[in-house]
Order: C-alpha cells, then structure tokens, then sequence
C-alpha cells in the first residue's frame, strides 16, 4: 500500500533505507491534520506536517528528496545561522529552498555576526537587526535584508541591578551603570525601554563600557551621533562584572550573565534583575510600543542579491513554511512532540495583545518593531537620522510572499 | 594486520523509531546547538540508526515486527501486556509523551455544562482502553467524584463517537481530539474549552502529570548488554536538559513564542519545580495513579498495584551533562 500523504518507496540502498510504514495509523493521523489542524492540502503536500510524512531513515529520505530537487541552475550558496526550533526544517533540509543549493553552517553567535560583516566570506547570514539598520542608515549597501526575525526578545531580563541600591527603576537615575557595548542590542532594547516606560534619558545614567569577565572589550562600532550629555566611559583593566560586584558600578545591562550573576539572581543575592519577574512589565511594553524587539535578523550580499533577485523571497517562504509547521506542531494532540505544558494556551492569552500572529515575519506586520528600533538607534546616537522600515527593507517593497 | 582492520568491538547497532520529540532532538544530532554543546549526545556503546516516525505506533506493532529495536509504547498497552506475562519488551522511565488531558471530553452542551452534569449520563470511551481516557476517567474520579458506577460507559470505535454525540445516544465523548474523526459541531463542545485552570487545579489536587507514551526496548538486548539501559537513560536525560536549557537561553530565543521564559516560569510555579522528570522515583505519583485508576476501571486486574519491575532498572543519578 503506498503511502497516501508522502512520496512514495525510495532506494532500497542500506545506508539510505526508506521503512514504508502503512496502515490505520497513518490515515488516521492524515485526518487528524487535515480535521483538527485545518492544514490545506497544499501545505500536505509540501511536507508541512507536524511530522514527517513518511518514516524516515536519518539522512535518508529527507536528503534524497532534497537532492533530488536539485538541478544543476539552483543557485549555490553558503547561508550561516544559529540553533532555532523554527527553522531546523529548513537547515536538517525537510523544506527544501526552492531552486537553491545552501550549505549551512553555524558558528557562535557573535562571531558569526563580526565575521559576516566585516569579511562577506559567504553569502547569506544572520546577524544584529540593529547592526543592520546602521549599515544601511550610513549609506552602505552591501547587504540586503530579509525581513525574517530569528531571535526576538523583551530585554527587561537583561538589567541586573545591585539590590542594596536600587529597588525600582527610577533609582537608575544618576548611577553606574556597566554595559559591553554602546550598539550592543540588548542595551539598545533595554536603554530604550527604560526610556519609553520610565522617562529614564541614556544622559542620566553614567555608561561604563568594557568586558563582562575579560577586561579590555574594545568598543566595536561608534555611536557617531551620540548626544553630547551622554557620559560613556571606557574601562580597560577591569571587567564589569567585578566593578559590579566591589560596588564600583550599580548595575549591569548584559545579554548573558556570568556565572556569579545568575547564582546570585537564582540564590536571592545581593545582584537581582532589575524585575524580577518581567511578565507583567512586557506585556504593558507591547501594549505601548507594539513591539516584541527584534534582536536578530537575515541579510544577504548584495551580490547573491544581483546574482538572483527572487532569491530572498525564497529564501523567506522556506523559513515561512518552517515557522508555520512549527506552530502546527504545538497543536499535536497525538502526542507531545514539543514538551510544553499549557503552551497553546499561553499563545491564545497573547492574542488579544499581540493579534492572530505572535511571531511574524514580514515587513508590514513588523513595522512598529522595526521602527522602533530604528527610533532606538537614532535616538541613542547610532544613525543621524529617523529611519522608516522601508528605508532599511527597500528591495522588499512589492515582493509577494 | 592491515591498516583499517580493527579487533576492537563496533558499537551496537540498534534501530530506534521515534516521532521528532523536540526533547530528543539533541541526541538525533543533525540540528545542534553549537553554543550549549559541541557534539550530539551520544549513546554510549551504541550506533544508532533514527527513523523519524510520522505517528505514534502501537505497541504491538513495535513486539511483532522487526522493523526497530527502540521506541515508545502506550503507557496502557505496556501495562497491561506486561502484567499479562508478555516480556518482549522492556520499558525504561523514559516518558517521551505527556500531556493534560482535559481537552479530551467532549459533551452535548444541551445537556452537561459542569462535570457534575455527568453523574447519570452516558458516556461513550474508546474500545480499546487507551491510556488517555484511563486518566481521564480517573481524574473524573478523583477530581469530581465520578466514580465507574456513576455513569453508563458504552464502548465506541473512533469513527463512532461524532455520530453517538450527534444522534444523541451519548450525552459525551471521552477520547483525545485526534481521536475524534471529525470535530464535531453544533450540539458538540469541549467540556472545558480553556482547560488551564482546571488543569492546574487537577495537577494540585493529584500531583498527576499523565505519562502517555514510555520508551521501550527489545527484552533480549537488555538481557545481552546489560548497560544498555542506563546508558539510553543518560542520553535522553542529557538531551532533555539541553532542550529545556534552550527555552531559557536569553542570548537568542530557541522557539517562536514570545518570552517563553515567562511561561515556563508559570508552568515551573505550578509544578513546584521541574515537570517533566525522567526516572521512576520522580514520578511514582504519577504511575502509581495510572495503575489505580486502570484496576478501578477494571482495564487491569483488581489486585494490581504498581511494581518497580513494570520498568527495567537504570541509574537514574546523571553525573555531567
């Protein structure tokens, strides 16, 4: 009996065996997508199923399949990006790009990011939304972004405070505060939040730049237009961490915090976030702002660019179609291929907040996280100028996706 | 001796078929986190061969077929089959399948508004007796008080249950929404349509986080390696923690749901801790309520109580992750 939803038996080869698996089972489950996930046909047969179609061997069908797609015109190219749960079906190949031939490749986040921007020894590459946006902003148009946000995050968990000085917000004003960089995204977030929430200007606060546990972090980009009143003050010998921990800082704004810090915030010590529990102040930051910040995003060379106008389209409905069967999983009720409890209940609760879609990717839908952030990097000295989305995204304008 | 011939041991090469559990994603290895880990778990002594299942297979297709070594089972076939005497397959307090099971009662709305509605009523069950309304049923019980004597339970195959509820012969489905061949509409509704709270309140109540599929292996490779087991328990630990490690990493969001972080902190808070243990002791509330519940039903016999020897043994304390 062949298979009703997939491609049908593949090479009988050892190494790249197809088990053909039958019976009630699957077409129970074929109902139960098309019934209870509403997915149309057309996605069932793109493979968008919260599981793979057929029972495959690892390297086996999904790569063939791939493979088999791939023509000799399909463009090559080599396209960095981290660990995300709703891509891994494009970069482990189950949805395939369509006439492309990607290699992927990972590397640590901030590495990946330096070395794509300063060298474009490949192709296509996630890195900072706001490092983009100033790329584009000072005129260089070497890159061409593709409106597809991987990391996003509210940065309220990203101030850490030292407890015996500051309880609340407004106690910020006035003090030290230690960050790893100007540009760094999660301070622009932050410092903009603090902003937008609390009226707390980046000129009330004394910004002390170095390396969290390594001194010596030099100051990757300058914020060339920065506000003259604004204080930032580089420190050479020491790290952060230590200043804040021997009281010559108040607090620190880092995306990761070191190890003593997370032992003190987890034990109840004396270093704590800012909130302690961020819920509630996220929410009311959406409801003002519209925004669940974008820290990372993908842009490509202007050279694939010319090389093959539609390929950021492509590229963009892959990722699309990833995200999309990602979120058809969570609805899974045969069985908990994602292993969190109450977790579609938690995304109806944001409906009312954030709209239909929690996670869009796309231009429109994304504006006023874009231009929040590009009000963020204006405000904070980054760019000279207020910058509309478009300004940043022009080659997006009249793509259909 | 020529260059490439070894007299060392090859791995054991084992079959192992699994739907794509985010949770054992880490130990597939084809997509990795670079920054949290530098190689895919491995399994110790073992040379694994993944086969990605598109749907939940009965145990009884895993003991009759050879088509894989490893896989997980339905916690009430395992269960049963094993009290029976059936030993071809082992299981290990691995448990891949979880999850709260109120969306799975489905009622006329012209008749049940409230669980208390059902005392008296008819209530069509699944004819095999599926782990899912073995919970179900106990958590009427011990929730609400509706015992098996409380209500009339006609049997009924999936394609059944729309039309019963439809024609009215029923007053209310207890099966799993995928079970339900068609969502049935009108007169037809869930029974807690935002079932968190009563979730929540049931977990309080109990401490039940129903265990719905358990990994299993063939009996006889256990018997021939006896490290097998625990060194499968170690791997699929590891990489449980590696993906719950993900949803709390704040350098990059590993999922599309905005600040995730904030729900696995309700979720912790109402669990008091971590929800999803492997191992035996961290879960014998659990287990212990499925066996009760399945003998109250009369799915297994009276005098079964839950014995450590329903798993194989492993060493449940993981060293280094």
């Amino acid at each position: 009996m062949s298979n009703p939803i997939g491609p049908g038996p593949a090479s009988a080869r050892q190494d790249e065996q197809t088990v053909e698996l039958a019976g009630p089972e699957i077409e129970a489950r074929r109902h139960f997508l098309q019934d209870m996930v509403g997915l149309p046909a057309a996605a069932l047969a793109l493979n968008l199923l919260p599981t793979s179609a057929n029972a495959q061997v690892k390297g086996g069908l999904a790569t063939r399949e791939a493979q088999a797609r791939r023509s000799p015109g399909d463009l090559r190219f080599v396209f960095s990006l981290s660990s995300y749960d709703h891509m891994q079906a494009v970069t482990d190949g189950r949805i395939p790009i369509k006439r492309a031939d990607p290699l992927f490749i990972r590397l640590p986040i901030p590495e990946a990011f330096r070395r794509f921007l300063a060298s474009r020894d490949w192709d296509v590459a996630e890195v900072g939304f706001s490092q983009y946006a100033t790329l584009r902003a000072s005129g260089d148009d070497n890159y061409v972004g593709i409106p597809v946000f991987t990391s996003r995050l509210f940065r309220h968990s990203a101030i850490f405070v030292r407890s015996d000085r500051i309880k609340r917000p407004d106690d910020l004003r006035g003090r030290r505060i230690g960050i790893v960089g100007w540009a760094n995204s999660a301070g622009l977030w932050a410092r903009g939040m603090l902003r937008d929430m609390y009226n707390i200007q980046p000129h009330e606060i004394t910004w002390y730049q170095g390396g969290v546990e390594r001194p010596g972090r030099p100051e990757n980009v300058p914020a060339k237009f920065l506000d003259p009143r604004v204080r930032v003050v580089p420190v050479a010998d020491r790290g952060i961490e230590e200043m804040l921990w021997s009281g010559d800082l108040d607090g620190i704004i880092v995306p990761s915090p070191p190890a003593s810090v997370e032992g003190s915030v987890t034990s109840g010590g004396l270093v704590r976030r800012l909130f302690d529990d961020a819920r509630e102040e996220e929410r009311r930051y959406f409801a003002k702002t519209r925004c669940l910040p974008a820290m990372h995003t993908i842009v490509m060379t202007r050279d694939l660019y010319e090389r093959d106008r539609d390929i950021g389209r492509r590229i963009y409905e892959a990722l699309e179609l990833a995200r999309r069967r990602y979120f058809a999983s969570l609805a899974d009720t045969a069985a908990s291929v994602v292993p969190v409890p109450w977790v579609e209940e938690y995304i109806d609760s944001l409906h009312p907040l954030m709209g239909a879609d929690v996670w869009p990717y796309g231009v429109e839908p994304n504006r006023p996280t874009i231009e929040t952030g590009l009000r963020y990097l204006h405000e904070q000295g980054l760019i000279d100028r207020r910058l509309r989305a478009d300004d940043v995204y022009p080659e997006w304008e009249g793509v259909n996706v | 001796m020529g260059r490439g011939e070894c007299v060392i041991q090859a791995p054991v090469k084992l079959t192992i078929a699994l739907l794509p559990y985010d949770h054992i994603y880490e130990i597939r290895g084809h997509d990795t986190d670079y920054e949290i880990r530098s190689g895919a778990v491995e399994i110790a002594g073992v040379s694994p061969r993944w086969i990605d299942l598109a749907t939940p297979y009965s145990l009884n297709h895993f003991a009759s077929n050879r088509d894989w070594d490893i896989s997980d089972v339905p916690l009430a076939e395992y269960v049963q089959r094993r009290l029976a005497g059936d030993t071809r397959l082992t299981a290990l307090p691995i448990f891949t399948s979880r999850r709260f099971l109120h969306d799975s009662i489905t009622v006329r709305n012209d008749r049940i508004a409230t669980p208390a509605d059902l005392r008296g009523a008819r209530i069509a069950v699944p004819q095999q007796n599926l782990t899912e309304s073995i919970y179900v049923r106990g958590m009427l019980a011990d929730v609400y008080g509706l015992r098996a004597k409380d209500a009339r339970w006609i049997p009924s195959d999936d394609r059944g249950f729309a039309a019963l509820l439809e024609a009215g012969k029923v007053d209310a489905v207890i099966a799993p929404p995928y079970r339900l061949a068609a969502a049935a509409g009108g007169t037809a509704t869930r029974l807690f349509p935002r079932p968190g709270a009563a979730e929540r309140a049931a977990l309080k109540k109990t401490g039940v986080f129903p265990i719905l599929r358990t990994l299993a292996i063939r009996t006889e490779l256990l018997q021939e390696h006896r490290w097998l087991a625990s060194n499968l328990y170690r791997a699929f630990e590891v990489a449980r923690r590696r993906y719950f490690a993900r949803l709390d990493d704040i350098r990059a969001s590993r999922v599309p749901i905005p600040a995730v972080d904030g729900h696995m902190r309700t979720v912790r808070e109402a669990f008091g801790g971590d929800f999803w243990p492997y191992g035996l002791t961290a879960n014998l509330v659990t287990l212990n309520a499925f066996v009760r519940y399945a003998s109250e039903q009369g799915v297994l016999p009276s005098t079964a109580h839950y014995t450590a020897g329903l798993f194989g043994h492993v060493e449940e304390f993981v060293d280094k992750y």
